[in-house]
C-alpha cells in the first residue's frame, strides 16, 4: 500500500501542471492582499478619492470628515463633481447613479447629522436618552455573540473550503478511469489485493484534500503576513470598506483582528465546522470510487462528477438560504444538520449562528459514520466486482 | 504444479470457458490456443484471480490459489499496460516495489533484464518514446521482475519483429530451465512450435486438445517438406495430403514407414533439391480440428 500511496502522490503533486497552478494560486492571493498596492502602480482608479463639491455652509456643518476620507470622499471646490447642497431640510445630492456610493453618502450623512445632534443635546436630556434606550446585558451561560461579521468571516472561509474541496472529489474517479484506460488495473492487482487497493484511493483522495486545504492556508497566511507586516493592510482594508457592502470601523489588518475578537472557541467551531465538511467529502467520495470502478470509458467518466457537483451546489445555496435563525433551529435547517451529506454544510452553520449541544453535534457525526460504515458494507462488492471486470 | 480444475465461467448467460481442466508442471511451457474469442484471456484473468470463474478450482502446490499464492505469479496482460509518460525505469521501479522488492533487488534486476532484452540504453526513456515491440519487452520484463515461480504471458509476442521473438523465446526458454511453469497465448504459430512443450487449444470455451506436445505429434503422423526444381502439379493429383508452403511442398503421413515409402517414389518422378522431416506445425494441427 504504502508504495501505490507513494506513486499515486507523486504522480498527483510532483508534475509540472500542478505546479503551474499552485503559480496561478499565489499569483492570485498576492493579487488579492495587494490589490491597492497594484491599483496605485498601475495608476488603476480603485484607490483614488472620489471627490465631492460640498457648499461651504454645509462644509462647516461636517464633523466627521475623516469618516469621509476613510469612505475614501474627499472635498473638493469642482462643479465637475458629486455636489452636495441642501434646501431647507433636504440633502440634495446630483452626479451620482451608483448604489454603492449612494448608499455610503447616506451613511455619511447620517452618522454627520447625529453627531451633530448628540453635541448639540443637553447633556442630562442625552444621557437620558442613552439609558433609555438600551439596556446592558451580560449573558453568563450562553455564547450567542453579537458579531455579525466574525460570523460571516467564518462562513465565508468554510465555504471557501468547500469549494475547493469540490474540486478534488473527482480526483479519485480521474485515478481509476487512468488505471482503467491504460489497463492498470490487472498489472496492479496482481500485486495489491483489491481491499488495499480501495483504500489506498480513499486514502489518497482524502490526503490530497487535506494537503490542498493546508497548503492553501499556509499560502493566504503567509502573503497576508507579508502584507500585515509591509503597512498592517492599511491601503487593502481602506479598498475593503470602499467596495464591500461590510460596516467596519478599522483602519488595518490588527484593527480587523480586534474587531473579530478571535477566542479559542472560535477555533473549535471551525475546526468542528471543517470535521463535518471532511465526512462529508469522504462520503462522497466513497460514492464516486464506488461509481467510478463501474466506469469502462472516457465518455462515462466525464458524466459521473456531474451528480454530485449538482448535489453540492444544492447543498450550498440550501445552506445558505436556510442561514436564519428560526430556520436552524427549529425548521427545515435543524433537520438536515443531522443527515448525513446535508450536515456537512448545515451543522457548521448551525454551530456559528445558534447554540447546538454537544449531543447534537455527536448525533450527527455518528449519523454520517453509520451511513459512511453502511454504503461501505453494502457497495464495496460492487467496487470489486466493477473494478475486477 | 498449477492445478486447474473444472473451472467455468459465464459472462451473462454465455458460457465463455467451459470445464477447463489444465495441470502444469515445473519446466512445461503451455501454449494455450485457439480462435479470438475462445477463452484464453478468461483462462488467464481467473487463474490471476482478477475475475471470478463460476465453478471449479485453481490450485497451486496442492493449495487453493488466493492473493499470497498469486504474488509468486507473474502476469503480462493481452493490452499495453504501462503509464506511457513514466520512464522505462520509473515504470520496472513501480512495479517492482508494488511487488515488495527492496530497491537493491529491484535496481539489480532491471540492469539485469534490460541488458538481456537489449534496451540498457533506454534505461531512462520516456515509455510513450518507445516502439510497440520495445515496449511489449517492458512488460515482458516487469511481469518476470519479482522472479515468480509461474509466469502468465498473454500474447506476448505481439508486435515483435523477428529478432525480438526470439529474443523473447530465448528468454521463456531459460525461464522454463530454471523450473518456471509458463502459460503462454499466442497467434504466431510458428513460433509457438518451437516454444511450447505442452498445449491447450480452446474452441469456444470448450477444451479441444490438450496435451503433451510431442504426444500430440503422434496422433498427426509425420510431415515431408520436398523442394524441387521439377514441375510437381502433376503429383498433386495422386498426393491428395499436399500443402504447398513457399518453395516447398509438404506432404502429411500418418507413419515414418509410410512416409518413406511414398518418398522412394516420389523421387524417382521429379529430382528433390531439399528435403526435410518434421512434425505437423501446430498451425496444421488447429486447421485440421476445425
Amino acid at each position: 500500500m504504502r508504495t501505490l500511496l507513494k506513486f499515486a502522490f507523486k504522480r498527483r503533486f510532483m508534475n509540472k501542471m500542478t505546479v503551474i497552478l499552485q503559480g496561478i494560486f499565489i499569483l492570485l492571493v498576492c493579487l488579492i492582499f495587494y490589490f491597492d498596492k497594484i491599483s496605485d502602480v498601475l495608476n488603476l482608479e480603485f484607490n483614488q478619492a472620489i471627490p465631492i463639491n460640498i457648499e461651504n455652509s454645509l462644509r462647516k456643518w461636517i464633523v466627521n470628515e475623516d469618516e469621509w476620507k476613510t469612505q475614501g470622499f474627499i472635498f473638493t471646490n469642482n462643479n465637475e463633481e458629486i455636489s452636495i447642497t441642501k434646501d431647507k431640510e433636504v440633502y440634495l445630492i446630483s452626479k451620482v447613479d451608483e448604489i454603492n456610493v449612494q448608499s455610503k453618502i447616506y451613511q455619511l450623512l447620517l452618522s454627520n447629522h447625529q453627531l451633530r445632534m448628540e453635541s448639540e443635546s443637553n447633556s442630562s436630556v442625552y444621557k437620558w436618552l442613552e439609558k433609555y434606550e438600551s439596556i446592558e446585558v451580560e449573558f453568563l451561560e450562553s455564547k450567542v455573540e453579537d458579531n455579525q461579521f466574525k460570523h460571516q468571516l467564518i462562513i465565508l472561509f468554510l465555504t471557501s473550503i468547500y469549494f475547493m474541496m469540490l474540486n478534488f472529489i473527482a480526483v479519485n474517479s480521474n485515478e481509476i478511469i487512468i488505471e482503467k484506460t491504460s489497463h492498470m488495473i490487472p498489472i496492479i492487482l496482481s500485486s495489491v489485493s483489491v481491499r488495499v487497493h480501495f483504500i489506498t484511493k480513499l486514502i489518497v483522495g482524502f490526503s490530497s484534500i487535506f494537503f490542498q486545504i493546508v497548503s492553501s492556508i499556509g499560502i493566504v497566511g503567509l502573503i497576508a503576513y507579508t502584507r500585515y507586516r509591509l503597512d498592517h493592510g492599511a491601503g487593502l482594508i481602506k479598498l475593503i470598506i470602499r467596495y464591500l457592502p461590510i460596516n467596519i470601523e478599522s483602519i488595518s489588518l490588527t484593527d480587523l483582528l480586534k474587531l473579530l475578537d478571535f477566542k479559542w472557541t472560535d477555533l473549535n467551531y471551525v475546526l468542528l465546522g471543517l470535521l463535518f465538511i471532511l465526512l462529508g467529502i469522504f462520503l462522497i467520495q466513497i460514492c464516486i470510487l464506488i461509481l467510478s470502478s463501474k466506469v469502462k470509458t472516457m465518455e462515462e467518466a466525464a458524466s459521473i462528477q456531474g451528480p454530485f457537483y449538482l448535489f453540492l451546489l444544492v447543498t450550498y445555496y440550501l445552506a445558505l438560504s436556510l442561514n436564519t435563525s428560526h430556520s436552524l433551529s427549529t425548521g427545515l435547517g435543524y433537520s438536515l444538520s443531522f443527515v448525513p451529506m446535508f450536515s456537512m454544510l448545515i451543522m457548521p452553520m448551525r454551530l456559528l449562528t445558534e447554540n447546538v449541544m454537544p449531543i447534537e453535534v455527536i448525533l450527527s457525526i455518528l449519523f454520517t459514520i453509520v451511513f459512511i460504515s453502511l454504503i461501505f458494507i453494502l457497495f464495496y462488492p460492487v467496487y470489486v466486482k466493477g473494478i475486477k471486470n | 504444479m498449477l492445478e486447474i480444475i473444472n473451472v467455468s465461467k459465464y459472462y451473462g448467460k454465455k458460457n465463455v470457458l467451459k470445464t477447463c481442466n489444465l495441470v502444469v508442471n515445473k519446466h512445461d511451457i503451455v501454449g494455450i490456443l485457439g480462435q479470438n474469442g475462445c477463452g484464453k484471456s478468461t483462462l488467464f484473468k481467473s487463474i490471476m484471480g482478477l475475475i471470478d470463474y463460476d465453478t471449479g478450482e485453481i490450485k497451486y502446490n496442492k493449495i487453493i490459489c488466493d492473493f499470497d499464492q498469486r504474488k509468486k505469479f507473474g502476469y503480462m496482460p493481452e493490452q499495453r499496460s504501462l503509464f506511457l509518460d513514466l520512464t522505462v525505469y520509473e515504470q520496472l521501479k513501480f512495479l517492482g516495489e508494488l511487488k515488495g522488492l527492496s530497491i537493491e533487488y529491484i535496481n539489480k534486476q532491471i540492469n539485469e533484464l534490460i541488458e538481456r532484452f537489449g534496451l540498457t540504453d533506454k534505461k531512462h526513456c520516456s515509455l510513450n518514446k518507445l516502439s510497440k515491440g520495445q515496449q511489449q519487452k517492458i512488460q515482458l520484463i516487469a511481469a518476470i521482475i519479482h522472479d515468480p515461480e509461474v509466469l502468465i504471458l498473454d500474447e506476448p509476442l505481439n508486435g515483435l519483429d523477428f529478432y525480438s521473438v526470439q529474443m523473447v523465446m530465448k528468454e521463456l526458454k531459460i525461464q522454463a530451465s530454471l523450473g518456471k511453469l509458463i502459460l503462454i497465448s499466442s497467434h504466431q504459430m510458428d513460433f509457438m512450435d518451437e516454444l511450447c512443450t505442452h498445449l491447450l487449444v480452446l474452441d469456444q470455451g470448450e477444451t479441444l486438445k490438450q496435451g503433451k506436445l510431442i504426444d500430440l505429434y503422434k496422433d498427426y503422423g509425420v510431415c515431408v517438406s520436398v523442394n524441387s526444381d521439377s514441375l510437381w502439379q502433376g503429383i498433386s493429383k495422386t498426393h491428395h495430403n499436399l500443402i504447398e508452403k513457399g518453395s516447398f511442398i509438404e506432404f502429411q503421413y500418418t507413419s515414418l514407414v509410410e512416409a518413406k515409402k511414398s518418398m522412394a517414389l516420389f523421387s524417382k518422378e521429379i529430382s528433390i533439391t531439399q528435403i526435410k522431416l518434421h512434425n505437423v506445425s501446430i498451425g496444421d494441427m488447429l486447421k485440421e480440428s476445425e
